[in-house]
């Protein structure tokens, strides 16, 4: 049980990581095709890959604590 | 059977050693031998841990009836944990991975997204894949094994 809550929290950590490059790529390649490659969508559109990040991030926070809390009450 | 020899099969049919059931009993590696040996006897609360563990009952562990057909063990928690276990971290993983590739591999991510038959974005089936898998995974861990 702990081993699985160390892996979850790890996942949690490194999905964070993950969606802070990729959101960040794509708002300044939104960005970028705003202004020199006629795109119409607003840089800020790329904040919408946060969303199954951010799920992933919060159900594996969940799981590491869940298998935490099971370690403990374990005899 | 003695309660020695039938602790003796229940560890040996579930491929665990002296030490790791010792550890998944939070006692030490000696006492764990001492009870196979014959030795020593468990306290109540420990033989409450072991028929758990086991998913045997008490009467198994302690009645000495040698023609009582033990029953099948109880599936050991880690295969019950797998499929949910697969599942949560499989979508984890595949959700690090697009978002590398997508980094790092930019061209690669414009061919999956063109590759989608359907209106939604390729890339956007994917991590919806991916979501979906990990909150299936979690539900199932979560959920846990039913108890006996």
């Amino acid at each position: 049980m702990k081993r699985l809550s160390i892996l979850f929290a790890a996942l949690a950590v490194v999905l964070s990581n993950v969606m802070c490059a990729v959101v960040a790529y794509n708002y300044c390649e939104l960005l970028w095709c705003g202004k020199y490659g006629g795109c119409s969508a607003p840089a800020s559109t790329a904040f919408v890959y946060a969303i199954p990040f951010g799920i992933g991030i919060a159900v594996c926070a969940l799981l590491a604590v869940a298998f935490h809390k099971k370690s403990k009450k374990q005899p | 059977m003695t309660f020695s020899e039938k602790l003796y099969s229940l560890r040996k049919s579930r491929g665990l050693s002296q030490e790791q059931l010792a550890q998944e009993l939070n006692v030490s590696r000696q006492a764990v031998s001492k009870w196979e040996s014959g030795h020593a006897v468990p306290e109540t609360e420990k033989l409450l841990t072991i028929s758990n563990f086991f998913g045997v009952s008490l009467d198994h562990l302690l009645k000495d009836v040698a023609d009582t057909p033990s029953p099948a063990p109880a599936a050991p928690r880690k295969l019950r944990l797998k499929p949910g276990l697969i599942l949560c971290a499989g979508g984890a993983i595949g959700m690090i991975l697009w978002g590398l590739v997508s980094i790092l591999l930019p061209e690669l991510s414009g061919q999956l997204s063109h590759a989608s038959a359907i209106e939604l974005d390729g890339n956007g089936i994917l991590l919806i894949l991916c979501t979906m898998a990990i909150i299936a995974g979690a539900v199932m861990l979560l959920k846990g094994p039913k108890n006996s």
